[in-house]
């Protein structure tokens, strides 16, 4: 065999021009797997990162479930329970200067790259590199942070920078470190946001979590460790890692058939040598491994070819995500390494896509007589049987991992017309060779008027081999309706994000607040009074808890909606309902949810309140008694231990309980899933409607809130900055 | 003496002398049959109609033979080459060749023995065009996983391509050579691994007089020389005429056995003399 490939090495350089074509072709499939893999390897190699400057070396987080916080009470029962050495309490509030998340010297390495860290009782605050680079801030630089509550103490000396090197989901970077009472001064807050612990040697973490749900039974709270962050974080970042995945199934399925193409190609002009080989005593075995042996060089050469590009791809792809903090799934990663992992398997799923494609040829090749060597005409009529039947092949493969990579929340419609679509095309493939010669002929018309020689030398060429016409069809058709789907897919998406604004934002401008605004701040009120809007109506965003799992909800004017009339209601009276929402006790469901918790129009909805009692609102439409819900001081272990669950309910669900038409869009849920957006998750939102044109550029100074997909995150930080400034500079 | 490129036994030459090189399997003893065809039928189903190719064609042919089977177009003599050189398998009927019955043989262990103790020379040339003028003759060795730079298959190179006269075009390729030299080029690396049956199928048909001539020639050379056992597949009587025997095939049934003997001067008179009584 070994003297045998140096046939194979011949072979390939005689055909340099469609060798290097075709490794190209495996380059740019390999090259965009690789590329997947290293970004998503970036990706959760950041998402760990993020637990790491989250986290410290706290082994466990216990984060308060309403805006009040944990009690001080609770804090202490927290820091009492046994195999818990460090307690530390921490705050963590957005205002226009960012107070971050209070890093516990105990829990955290000193990363104070300037100035001094912050100890107890100190009086200074420490901001972050990229804050002080962005303001041009110093130690010695005074600053004001936003509060309303405490204005004399809003204004701090910085006595210290910290590096940034981690990075936390949402902050981009820019954080102030403020000693704790001072927080609670700012914000007028009794509690705290959280407490991370760190445990003592010998007591495992379950120890310490079982003791903890045992002793706090009197709010609710999340408990999480730094391997259910991480997996927290990296679930998050699954739906990019899987769409990278999606878009690198294309090129490489190209590659597969260049590949094909090329080798039978080769076989279909070299059968009579391969015919001479086996005259010559060359075994079936030979020849197959003459094939496959081609195939690896192929493969092997693009593989590593789409490494190096694909490296350069990934590096590419992490500087454009850097620019969008929190773009993917809420982390932004670093540039990628040259991990073996996904080196090793770039290759190896260049190679085997490459094997896989060369069986056929190489099966063919054996099949050919030695009698061929004998024959004046090389007989290269290929075995349309078997091409179509390979193609066919093909199809099918496709067809299952679509099916098996379906939503299983998507309705069953959209399958069927998928699937209906996939079989018209695999029914046009697998007839193309019989309909060829007509659809040449009339694709041919308009150019046998002026090239008529040429016209029916194409044709002929098309005609030829029709089964070969009809591999490049099917090659085609798939490779297309994975670009379509790969399109629809991200379309959807996006629609989905800019359904939600359509149908339940009444209003044309989403202005979002950084804190909670209390009613009487009259900012509505103020915003009314704008030139050019018609309506302001606000909205409260805020976490609710429903037997136990998490949900985003919000709190909106139901007379609002109802004179917008765009909501859309399945079950249940819209005008009662809707009015029903400015009274007290009722909400709204979207449909995936209410099938989720199986309750309708008229049932009653045990929910947790801020105040961590339970309330109970009952579904829009006839109000009826409702059971008393379950004890609410096991509820709250019981959402601790059930934390992704609640988390994979809340990518689930729809992000607003107003929301009825539209199921399982999760665009805006998911960043407010996570533990930092949680912490800011009662954040009012005005809705301003605006007249026409002339009170537009007074209404869009306050730059408008985008919501669709990946950028609404981002969204968020913008108007920060600018709110930030805007506050600064009187 | 004979040289068997089988695998197990190339092997085993790696580790030798060249020098001490043992012969292949013992060829049959002087005038023994190598080759024998029993009753050989060959049926095609061509597009629904049945073609007989053969009916029943039977031929004997000894160690160190020369010889040819004629007939006109279609009378199957191509077919009985495959058959005989196990390239196809017969509708009825058995190939014997060095005691082996070829129908008894799987595909891999024809293969083998098809590499060991035949070699083929087609009208086509069929020589690779990747591959100079040595490499094509190593061919064989190649496929074997014979190492072709050893001392004693350079040896046997070099000795074949004296016998077909190509001294001197080693590296050449086979766009540069004409198609005389290349079809002596097809002869050398059928007859380098010294095989116990030479078969050659309408070898001069696509060259002229002249060229024809030599490698016909070089052919004789073959067998008279080095008693090596030739089937000549022709329908030319000027190329039968160098055989000791020929066989006449008219619509698939052996019509004739003329024993001609060996002869130097290759004269075709008494052949064609035979041949118009059959009316050919």
């Amino acid at each position: 065999m070994r003297r045998l490939s140096a046939f194979a090495w011949r072979s390939l350089a005689a055909r340099s021009l469609r060798s290097v074509l075709t490794v190209l072709g495996i380059a740019m499939g390999v090259a965009v797997l690789f590329a997947a893999l290293a970004t998503g390897g970036a990706v959760n190699a950041a998402a760990d990162d993020t637990v790491r400057v989250m986290l410290g070396s706290a082994d466990l987080r216990v984060t308060a479930f309403t805006e009040s916080g944990l009690t001080p009470s609770t804090v202490a029962a927290i820091g009492e329970t046994p195999g818990v050495s460090i307690a530390a309490p921490e705050v963590e509030r957005r205002t226009y200067l960012l107070p971050g998340p209070r890093l516990d010297p105990q829990l955290h390495p000193d990363n104070v790259i300037e100035g001094t860290r912050l100890v107890p009782g100190a009086t200074g605050v420490v901001i972050s590199e990229r804050l002080a680079i962005d303001d041009g801030l110093g130690v010695g630089d005074e600053l004001t942070l936003g509060s309303r509550v405490d204005p004399a103490r809003s204004t701090v000396r910085i006595t210290g920078i910290a590096a940034t090197d981690g990075r936390l989901p949402g902050a981009d970077g820019r954080f102030v470190i403020i000693p704790l009472d001072l927080a609670r001064a700012l914000f007028a807050l009794e509690g705290v946001t959280r407490v991370d612990l760190k445990i003592a040697p010998g007591v495992s973490v379950a120890q310490v979590a079982a003791e903890i749900e045992g002793r706090i039974r009197s709010q609710p709270y999340t408990m999480v460790g730094p391997a259910e962050l991480a997996a927290s974080l990296r679930s998050a970042t699954a739906d990019f890692q899987a769409t990278t995945g999606l878009i690198a199934a294309v090129p490489l399925f190209v590659g597969a058939f260049l590949i094909y193409n090329t080798l039978s190609m080769t076989i279909a002009e070299r059968s009579r040598e391969i015919a001479l080989l086996r005259a010559a005593g060359a075994t079936r075995r030979q020849v197959a491994w003459l094939v496959v042996l081609q195939a690896h060089v192929l493969g092997l050469a693009g593989s590593i070819l789409g490494v190096l590009i694909g490296h350069l791809i990934a590096a590419w792809l992490a500087a454009a995500l850097a620019g969008e903090a929190g773009a993917v799934g809420g982390v932004a990663p670093a540039g990628p390494s040259l991990a073996p992992l996904p080196i090793i398997l770039a290759i190896a799923v260049g190679l085997l896509v490459t094997i896989a494609a060369a069986l056929e040829p190489a099966w063919r090749a054996t099949r050919i007589s030695p009698i061929e060597s004998l024959r004046r005409h090389r007989d290269v009529a290929p075995v349309a049987g078997t091409r179509l039947a390979w193609l066919g092949g093909v199809f099918l493969v496709v067809g299952a991992a679509g099916l098996f990579l379906w939503p299983g929340d998507q309705a069953a419609t959209g399958l069927l017309r998928s699937f209906g679509l996939f079989a018209v095309l695999l029914l046009v493939t697998m007839l193309s060779p019989i309909i060829l010669p007509a659809l040449g002929r009339a694709a041919g018309l308009p150019f046998a008027a002026i090239l008529r020689a040429e016209e029916r030398l194409a044709r002929g060429s098309i005609v030829r081999n029709p089964a070969r016409t009809a591999l490049t069809v099917g090659a085609l058709s798939v490779g297309l309706s994975m670009v379509v789907a790969i399109g629809t897919v991200a379309q959807s998406d996006r629609r989905g994000a800019a359904d939600w604004l359509a149908e339940v934002v009444p209003g044309d401008l989403l202005l979002t607040s950084i804190r909670p605004v209390a009613a009487q701040e009259g900012i509505a009120t103020d915003l009314r009074a704008l030139p050019g809007v018609q309506l302001a109506s606000p909205i409260g965003r805020f976490d609710l808890a429903v037997r136990g799992v998490r949900l985003d909800a919000a709190a909106v004017s139901g007379s609002d909606l109802l004179a917008d009339g765009r909501l859309v209601f399945l079950a249940g009276d819209a005008r009662t309902s809707l009015l029903e929402l400015d009274g007290t006790g009722s909400a709204i469901l979207p449909a995936s949810l209410a099938a989720r918790l199986s309750v309708g129009v008229g049932d009653s909805l045990p929910v947790l309140t801020a105040d961590g009692g339970p309330g109970r609102p009952w579904l829009g439409g006839d109000r009826e008694a409702h059971d008393p819900g379950p004890d609410r001081g096991n509820r709250a272990p019981w959402l601790a231990r059930r934390h992704h669950d609640v988390r994979a309910a809340r990518r689930r669900c729809v992000c607003s309980p107003i929301r009825a038409r539209r199921g399982g869009d999760c665009t805006s849920t998911r960043g407010s899933g996570r533990p930092e957006a949680r912490a800011g998750a009662a954040i009012p939102r005005l809705r301003a409607r605006r007249r026409p044109r002339h009170a537009r550029s007074a209404v869009l100074r306050v730059r408008p809130a985008r919501l669709d997909r990946g950028r609404h995150r981002r969204t968020g930080h913008r108007q920060h900055a600018h709110h930030e400034r805007a506050r600064a500079r009187p | 003496m004979a040289f068997v490129p089988d695998v197990r036994r190339a092997s085993r030459l790696r580790a030798m002398d060249p020098a001490t090189v043992a012969p292949g399997p013992p060829r049959a003893a002087p005038g023994m049959p190598i080759l024998e065809a029993r009753d050989l039928a060959k049926v095609y189903n061509l597009g629904g109609t049945r073609v007989e190719a053969l009916r029943g064609v039977s031929l004997t042919v000894r160690e160190g033979e020369f010889v040819a089977i004629m007939g006109p177009s279609g009378s199957g003599k191509s077919t009985l080459l495959q058959l005989l050189g196990g390239l196809d398998q017969p509708s009825a009927g058995e190939v014997v060749l060095t005691d082996e019955v070829l129908g008894r043989l799987s595909d891999d262990e024809l293969t083998k023995l098809r590499r060991a103790r035949t070699g083929f020379v087609f009208q086509f040339f069929n020589l690779i065009p990747l591959l100079d003028v040595v490499e094509n003759v190593a061919l064989p060795f190649t496929i074997a996983g014979v190492d072709s730079r050893s001392c004693d298959v350079v040896a046997r190179i070099r000795d074949v391509l004296a016998l077909v006269d190509l001294t001197g075009k080693e590296r050449h390729r086979p766009d540069e050579l004409s198609a005389g030299e290349q079809q002596r080029v097809a002869i050398a690396r059928a007859l380098v691994t010294r095989p116990a049956l030479l078969f050659a199928d309408e070898p001069t048909g696509n060259l002229d007089y002249t060229t024809g001539g030599e490698l016909l020639d070089a052919l004789w050379r073959s067998s008279d020389e080095r008693n090596q056992t030739v089937v000549l597949v022709t329908h030319n009587s000027r190329a039968a005429a160098y055989a000791d025997r020929v066989y006449v095939l008219r619509d698939g049934r052996t019509i004739d056995e003329i024993a001609l003997g060996r002869r130097a001067d290759h004269d075709a008179g008494p052949l064609i003399a035979r041949l118009t009584q059959l009316g050919l």
